[in-house]
Order: C-alpha cells, then structure tokens, then sequence
C-alpha cells in the first residue's frame, strides 16, 4: 500500500517527536481533514479505499501518540529513545517543552522527507496563557441531570465563560467546541478524538469528566442510529 | 529516453546550464505567464535564456512577450528544413533573451517520433545559455512527459481549482509512471508497469511507491534503482492566480499529500498572486516583468526565480510574516 502506511507515526502526522498533546491533535485533525474528501489539496489523488486505510493509520497515529505510556513504549521501539519528558506524561499540554529547542533537533532525528504543514489551528497560539484545567476554584455548583450539548452550554454560560476563553484554555479549535454544544454530530472527529475533546472541555466547567464523554457519547451514538 | 536527469545537480550553484520544463496537467494555468516571466526575471539577473515554446501543438509564447508571431518555428528544424536549431533561435525585445517559437503550421509534428525528440533534447542541450526553459503543452501527452523527464528542474504550474489539481496528480503520476516503465527494460516488468497504469487494476498499485515495490518483488536490482533515483527526482510546484491565504497554503498541503501518498518529493518552489495587471498587459502586448515590476506577479515571480535558482521554497513562517 502507500507511504501512508509505512512511514512512522510522527512523520505521518508531521509533528516532531517532541510535539505536545495539543500539537499532535492538531496535526492529527490537519492530516484527517486532508483525506476528508473536501480537501481541494487531495482532489483526486486518493484511488479507491486507500482512503479507509490512511484514515486508520491516522487514528493508530494519534491512539498512540496521544497517550503519554503507548507513545514511550512506541518511541523506545521505534527509536531506542523516548522523547516523551517525564512531566509531559501527567495530562495535556501544561508541560510542553519549549517549542524552538524541540523543534530544532527533533527535526534531524526524523526519517525522509519532512515537511511543514500550515498551522492555522491554534495549536500555534501557544503563548496563551495556560490556565490550570481542574476545576476553576470560584465557580459555581452546577446540578446536571442530564449531560447533552445544551447543557454543557448552559453550564458554559453560567460560569460567565466564552467558546473563546474555553477554546484558548483547552486548545480545542472554537468551531469544534461549538459543534459539540449544537450536537452537529457529522462535523465532530471521530470518537477517540471527540472523547478527548469532551474531557478537557468537561475539566474546564469544572464537571465530571467521565460522566460527560459517556452520557455525551451516548447521545451522539443515539442520534446517528436514528439516521440510518 | 537518454539524457532523464530530473534530478539536478545538488548545489544550488547558479552558473550551471540547466535545462528547465514547465508544465501542468490542465490547460490555462498560467503556464506560459509564467515561463515567460521567470525568464525574464532571470534575465534581469543578467542570465542569457533561450525560451522554447515546446507546446507542439499550440504555441503562443511570442504573444506572452507582446511579439508577433515569428516566421521560423520549432517545425522548421523539426521537418529538417533547416540543419541547425541556432537557425531558428530568433531575438526579443528584451537583451539576453532569446526565443525559439512553437510550430503553429505542422499539426504532425505535435507527436514527433522518439528519435527526432531526442535529436532535438541534443541540440537544446548545444545552444549557448545560462537557462533554457521549456513551456511545454497542457496535458499528458508522451512528448510532454518525456520533456519534463529530460529537463534538470521539472516545474508544475497548478491553479486552486479542482479540475487543476486532479490533473496535476494525473500529470505526476504519468511522468513518473513514464519513467519506471523506461527502466523497465525486461518485457516481465514492462507489462506489470503497463498493467499498473490502469487505476483499477488488480494490484490495487495506485501510486509511485506501490509500482516499486510491485517492481522491487520482480526485480531487486531494478527496485533499487527506482528508490535511488526517485528519491533523487523532485517535482516543483507552482501555485498561480492566488487570491486567498488559503490558495497559498495550497502548495503546502499538496507537497504533504503527495509526497505520502506517491512517495515522491515535491519542493513548493513559489506562488503567483492573480492581479488584473496580467491581463492588462496582455492586451496592451506588455509584460507584467517590464511594465509592473512593483506588482505583486511580478514579485512574486522574482521570489520564485530565485527558489527555483538555488533549490529552496516557500517557508510558512514567511508566508505568515509577510502578509
Ligand atoms: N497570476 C495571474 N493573474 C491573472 N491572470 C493570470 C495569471 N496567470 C495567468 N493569467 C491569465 O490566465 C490566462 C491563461 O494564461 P496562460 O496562457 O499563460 O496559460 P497556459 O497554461 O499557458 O495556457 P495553455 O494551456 O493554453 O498554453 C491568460 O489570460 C493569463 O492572462
Ligand atoms: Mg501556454
């Protein structure tokens, strides 16, 4: 099959290996918005199901990748090296390494051609200020009987909080955010992705984040049952 | 197929001849804008460039530098009615600047055979230059193919369209295809390369990496050959009439598609920004390079002259910083 398939998963994703959590998501969401079928880039590149397959090697990509103990057993095995910093392994992006000295030789210990892709997410607005993503310390009880994208909403406009705020906070791109509080269920990632997604953005209400990817997963998954 | 040096030296050392094609899978990108501007961006350098107007079959570069159509053609040497192509190398307005016109009077000769292509790669390679820059037809026509595999520095001109896109990827394909089955020179791997052309074939082999290693199985020897030099081969991309961030960051996404899914290389060598001034100074019979060196094509093409002069590209982050 093609290259897609064999090149590793940094190389595929086009992120160094050093790459933080909110890095390597938005290079995942880069990669999959280009097989999406709306990339003017890949307008009749891909043949037949080649696509399903890079797909696949997208989400393994990111399985891996965004999980600090996979990624350290598949560096050591890919590289005899881990580039994963022992903080980095706690959660999210709050311990990124600096990102020009990553950048710097990340890049040589990397095989074939490398390219960079645009960035506009705003995986590159790093310099935002990073607010701790446990439960914000003045926020308001909120009873939730149900957890559906309404409600996250609501709970959102409770705590006097902007998609903006949410989005520089969480780094998930603004529009997502919005899907998922109108429930536009096609335009959301795919679930691995999505469940991420729904735990830093339940961290950064300050509710249960367990309780919010299962209730909202299943929501999803009852409405796309109903379309069929 | 002889000479097949797609690959270029590998310095960017500016006094070499190189031998430059340009061209795109479909019609109307800007081809022949282009050509004709990175030539003259090159002469104002101080380079001596001869420009070949190698679309056989429709040929118009006079027009792009606001000359009238010239007398001896392409044809004249290709029918043999003249000996030596210095014969039809005719001069332009512009010092340094030579043109060799395209045959607009012998249909016939848009599929000349393999010899007199050859023939005619050997006497180019003859004629006295710094540049000699090809604008080839649109298309993926054998002669196209085999004129952007003999030149140094083989440039793609695609425009952000769909159709434009879907035949580039066509065009690299055919060129690269083109040259496997030129190596191929056991009947057992020529059929596999032929059976492989067909996109629906029982392989499943869709992209330049698939057909080597379908090749590399039959052939060790000759798969390594293949990764070798197309590892050594790259493609220049050319994005025009940009109008959006987004038309410019084309390039880059196309550079990551391809080079993953074909596993060939692309450089994204440079954008041109569309601007009336293109058409204006067509119908005036100027140049954008001459009569709106400010503007932002004719920057754009000077920026791109110098990347394709000293094998860099377009950086994002000057993308960004500069807008
Ligand atoms: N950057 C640009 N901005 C505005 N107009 C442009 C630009 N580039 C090309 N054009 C216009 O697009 C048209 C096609 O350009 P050109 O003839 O150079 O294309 P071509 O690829 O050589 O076409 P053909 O395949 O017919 O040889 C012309 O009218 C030209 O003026
Ligand atoms: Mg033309």
């Amino acid at each position: 099959m093609s290259y897609y398939t064999s090149v590793n998963f940094y190389d595929l994703l086009e992120v160094d290996p050093r790459a933080g959590q909110a890095d390597v998501h938005a290079a995942y969401l880069r990669q999959l918005d280009l097989v999406s079928g709306n990339s003017l880039a890949t307008y009749g590149l891909f043949v037949g199901e080649d696509v399903i397959s890079i797909r696949q090697r997208l989400e393994e990509a990111l399985h891996v990748l965004s999980d600090p103990e996979r990624r350290r057993a598949y560096d050591l095995r890919m590289f005899n090296h881990s580039f994963v910093s022992p903080d980095a392994r706690a959660d999210t992006h709050a311990a990124r390494p600096a990102a020009p000295a990553a950048h710097a030789d990340g890049r040589e210990a990397r095989a074939g051609a490398v390219t960079e892709v645009p960035a506009p997410e705003p995986a590159e607005a790093d310099a935002a200020p990073k607010a701790p993503a446990q439960h914000p310390p003045h926020a308001p009880h909120v009873d939730l009987h149900h957890i559906d994208g309404p409600s996250l909403r609501a709970v959102r406009e409770r705590r006097g909080l902007t998609l903006e705020a949410i989005s520089a906070r969480t780094k998930i791109a603004q529009y997502y955010l919005q899907y998922i509080e109108e429930e536009r269920f096609a335009r959301l990632p795919p679930v691995l992705y999505l469940r991420a997604y729904l735990k830093q953005y339940a961290q950064a209400l300050g509710i249960d984040p367990e309780r919010t990817v299962n209730e909202y997963l299943k929501r999803r998954e009852a409405a796309q049952s109903h379309q069929v | 197929m002889k000479p097949l040096h797609l690959s270029e030296a590998q310095t960017g050392d500016d006094r070499q001849r190189e031998i430059w094609a340009i061209g795109s899978g479909k019609g109307g990108t800007g081809k022949s804008f282009v050509t004709t501007s990175v030539a003259l961006s090159l002469v104002k350098l101080g380079k001596k460039v001869i420009l070949v107007d190698a679309d056989l079959g429709c040929a118009n570069l006079h027009t792009c530098l606001g000359m009238h159509p010239v007398s001896q053609s392409l044809s004249d040497f290709m029918s043999g009615r003249v000996a030596s192509l210095a014969d039809v190398l005719v001069p332009t307005p512009y010092p340094g600047l030579k043109l060799i016109s395209g045959a607009h009077d012998m249909l016939d000769i848009a599929n000349p055979t393999h010899s007199r292509k050859s023939a005619l790669m050997k006497a180019l390679d003859e004629l006295e230059f710094d540049y000699l820059l090809l604008d080839l037809g649109a298309g993926t026509a054998f002669n196209t193919l085999d004129f952007f595999l003999a030149a140094h520095k083989a440039i793609l001109v695609v425009v952000p369209e769909p159709t434009a896109i879907e035949n580039a990827y066509r065009f690299i394909k055919s060129v690269y295809f083109r040259y496997m089955r030129a190596v191929s020179k056991e009947l057992k791997l020529r059929q596999l390369v032929e059976e492989a052309m067909d996109p629906k074939n029982q392989r499943g082999v869709h992209s330049v990496h698939d057909l080597i290693e379908v090749l590399a199985a039959a052939d060790p020897a000759v798969g390594r050959r293949l990764r070798e030099d197309i590892n050594a081969m790259r493609v220049r991309l050319v994005v025009n009439q940009v109008r959006t961030v987004d038309d410019l960051t084309l390039g880059f996404a196309m550079r990551s598609s391809v080079e993953k899914y074909f596993g060939i290389r692309m450089d994204y060598s440079g954008y041109v920004e569309y601007d009336d001034v293109v058409w204006k100074a067509a119908r005036a019979h100027q140049t954008v390079m001459h009569e709106y060196p400010y503007s932002s094509p004719a920057r754009c093409v000077d920026r791109l002259t110098r990347n394709l002069m000293t094998n860099q590209q377009i950086e994002l982050e000057s993308v960004v910083t500069n807008r």
